[in-house]
């Protein structure tokens, strides 16, 4: 059972995942093929949802939440990248070290 | 916008412009991308006006994550605009604060007036590694997350960044994309690939594929997702 489970979720994720590959592919086509009025619609788009948020956001009770995810997804955020400099300790280690160095003086 | 067409004709270039979309020039020699729209979204806004403040006083940063996918043209938005900037200390970030304070930003944090608070802002956050966050006329969404470089990818998004032109005025620098769609697929949520897929379509032809391969490499990353598309 739980077996079988799995494999419907991993099954649902592939499938999902693959709609959102191809959502995005086809959006890259959009602004390939609509240029500056693909851009026009889609930040009509955002600008409305834009001001939907700010309407939203005049409520105390939602803008305390909201900041409260912030904190939250920030520190999701901090912890990914800890992992990932982990990670990249241990690669650092047969990598190619040229193509990653310490920033150099300002202006450089 | 430059002309595409004026470019061409083999002499001596310090540019060589490819057309990704109507409105959309890169710059491979250059290094620049030239993007021109009718109307400008409140991400571009508070990007345009944050980058103006680091550049005001000489800080070298660079944009980051979802912002860059929104920008040339990824159909949906984001909390927050993510600029990593270079290593400072407690007295440039509190001059940073002043110059942003005089252009309309507000710490989320605190208040950006109280120079002491500040100072323990930096302690508190910036020195530990940790972002903090910068709203734009008061606006919590989107707001700005902010943070200083503290391993070599973010020192490499920073050396190699990409200037942004929008309608013909430098605005902001952003991240080398090729580590940027590799990045994406190493966070690897949806969202994340989704972005990673529509960057490497767009930008296909003017990609170094060697680059990408390598930073995927550097990361861990199965970039099948990108053949796929």
């Amino acid at each position: 059972m739980g077996e079988e489970l799995k494999r419907m979720v991993e099954e649902d994720r592939r499938i999902n995942l693959k709609a959102v590959i191809r959502d995005a592919a086809w959006n890259a086509e959009m602004v390939k093929k609509l240029g500056a009025k693909w851009f026009e619609l889609r930040d009509r788009w955002l600008n409305e949802a834009q001001e939907r948020d700010m309407e939203i956001l005049k409520d105390p009770k939602a803008r305390s939440a909201l900041l409260k995810a912030l904190a939250a997804k920030s520190e999701v955020e901090r912890l990914k990248e800890e992992e990932l400099e982990r990670r990249l300790r241990e690669t650092l280690k047969t990598a190619p070290r040229a193509h990653l160095k310490p920033l150099g003086p300002p202006g450089a | 916008m430059p002309n595409v067409s004026s470019k061409s004709g083999g002499e001596p270039s310090r540019s060589e412009l490819v057309a990704l979309a109507g409105n959309v020039l890169f710059d491979t020699v250059g290094r620049r991308v030239y993007v021109e729209k009718a109307t400008l979204s409140a991400e571009d806004t508070v990007a345009f006006a944050f980058a103006g403040a680091l550049e005001a006083l000489g800080i070298r940063y660079s944009v980051v994550a979802g912002y860059v996918s929104i920008l040339f043209g990824r159909s949906r938005r984001s909390d927050d605009i993510d600029f990593i900037a270079e290593p400072i200390g407690e007295d440039r970030f509190t001059a940073l604060c002043a110059e942003l304070r005089n252009r309309g930003f507000s710490l989320m944090q605190g208040d950006i007036n109280l120079e002491e608070f500040l100072k323990r802002v930096y302690r508190s956050y910036l020195s530990r590694g940790l972002s903090v966050r910068f709203m734009y006329m008061n606006l919590v969404l989107p707001n700005v997350e902010f943070k200083l470089a503290r391993n070599p990818l973010h020192a490499f998004s920073i050396e190699n960044s990409i200037e942004v032109f929008l309608n013909g005025k430098r605005a902001f620098r952003i991240a080398p994309l090729e580590l940027q769609i590799a990045y994406k697929l190493y966070l690897g949520s949806d969202k994340d690939v989704g972005d990673a897929v529509f960057l490497y379509e767009l930008f296909k032809p003017v990609l170094k594929m060697e680059e990408l391969n390598r930073w995927c490499a550097v990361l861990g990353v199965d970039a099948s997702a990108l053949k796929g598309a």
